[in-house]
């Protein structure tokens, strides 16, 4: 895997880590309507790994990569001991959702909606989301 | 950042990005709004789950009251986050 950068578990690091992401996307030749979607996916799970596992010191790898010319693929990988996979969450009921007016937990669904694939897995007390966007002009990118 | 002006008296502008580190202070400073209102999205380019969750608290306080909460040219982006969660079908939307 590219080493990424790391950043601290805090909301204060989203400025850096946007700008980290617009960095790569100018070296990936990425443009348009996917660098929001890639954006708002990477903060919904950054935020989520800040706030499941709290009582983690330690930092937050994030890296893209384009392993060829139709995909992006970006991996987030956190020390946790107790594993959240975030993948075996039910599917929202998203009409009945947006009836209630629940204000929260619309995080993973708009990434599942963003991300052509979203993936978990747990080795040696590191866990890593790794989400892939396939690249289409249709798609704006 | 996301930064918010007060354009007329019942409408205010949002500009920029509206991501998790901004909800307390778009919170605050829309705390004011206490009748039905319009927030012009037009220079807004990204907002996220959070920064949804914010509009959606205001909505709610404000639809408890009678008063509406109207959202006017949203860019492509800031419409399919509404669109994908629905939230299209409560706001009205002002294309």
């Amino acid at each position: 895997m590219k080493t990424g950068r790391k950043f601290k578990r805090t909301p204060d690091e989203l400025k850096a880590i946007f700008h980290y992401l617009e960095n790569q996307y100018s070296e990936l030749g990425l443009s348009g309507k996917c660098k929001s979607e890639i954006d708002l996916s990477v903060e919904e799970i950054f935020m989520n790994m800040v706030r499941h596992n709290s009582g983690s010191r330690h930092d937050i790898e994030i890296s893209l990569v384009r392993p060829g010319p139709g995909r992006v693929v970006i991996h987030l990988r956190d020390h946790e001991n107790v594993p959240f996979d975030l993948t075996k969450l039910e599917e929202l009921d998203v009409d009945a959702h947006a009836e209630k007016l629940h204000p929260g937990g619309l995080g993973i669904h708009l990434v599942r909606r963003m991300m052509d694939e979203v993936k978990f897995e747990h080795r040696n007390g590191i866990s890593r989301i790794t989400l892939v966007k396939h690249i289409t002009e249709e798609k704006e990118c | 950042m996301l930064k918010i002006h007060r354009v007329a008296d019942n409408e205010w502008k949002l500009s920029g990005r509206f991501d998790a580190s901004q909800t307390e202070k778009a919170s605050a400073e829309l705390s004011q709004l206490q009748e039905s209102a319009t927030l012009d999205l037009e220079e807004l380019d990204y907002i996220s789950s959070m920064g949804l969750s914010v509009l959606v608290n205001i909505y709610k306080r404000l639809n408890e009251k009678g008063h509406a909460l109207r959202l006017s040219n949203p860019n492509s982006h800031v419409r399919d986050v509404f669109r994908y969660t629905r939230l299209d079908q409560v706001f009205q939307i002002i294309e």
